[in-house]
């Protein structure tokens, strides 16, 4: 269960902002995952990471995906994710 | 992703830029310096603005982890279903997610 609640994008209760950075958010990664319902907690931080893994690690980045891949996945293994 | 913490890497599986990669990686996480030898690996086959990539990559996954740590962010259904499915590469973290402390 996580410590902090998990915004949902169709609930109208989600403030304006929080959904309208998590369809950002699914726009850029092409579905919506948990980090990112937790991080709409604080919509500026999730429009900044969103901003942030579109340049470097995404569809801006200037890694061929395998590369990009491997040094997201490397990093997720040396630290047993705990997702 | 079972290779990924393999020491020595096995042979004929990772191209020399993408052992570079891993190498770093590893480093960067553990919070051990990157040597000559690292970055060198790196230069060798990657520019300037994907090294800046790779490292802000490997910061950005770090980041992702401490978040679910700090948070415990339940893994969601969708994700769930499609590792279940047997699409790891759906699965945000198909690594066994260890017991909760306490």
């Amino acid at each position: 269960m996580a410590r902090i609640p998990l915004l949902d994008e169709n609930d109208p209760a989600t403030p304006a902002e929080a959904r309208e950075r998590l369809l950002e958010a699914k726009r850029s990664r092409g579905k919506l995952i948990n980090i990112y319902r937790a991080m709409a907690n604080r919509p500026e931080a999730l429009a900044a990471f969103t901003t942030l893994a579109a340049t470097v690690y995404r569809a801006g980045s200037t890694l061929a995906p395998q590369h990009g891949e491997l040094a997201y996945l490397t990093a997720t293994a040396v630290n047993d994710c705990f997702y | 992703m079972q290779h990924l913490l393999a020491e020595p890497l096995p042979d004929g599986v990772y191209e020399p830029a993408e052992t570079a990669i891993i190498a770093y990686a590893r480093k960067s996480t553990r919070l051990e310096p990157i040597d000559d030898v690292t970055y060198g690996a790196l230069a060798a086959h990657f520019s300037t603005q994907q090294i800046i990539d790779i490292c802000m990559t490997v910061g950005l996954s770090n980041m992702v982890n401490r978040f679910h740590a700090t948070f415990r962010t339940d893994v969601d259904a969708e994700t769930l279903a499609e590792v279940a499915a047997g699409d790891l590469a759906a699965g945000t973290c198909p690594l066994p997610r260890p017991k909760a402390p306490g």
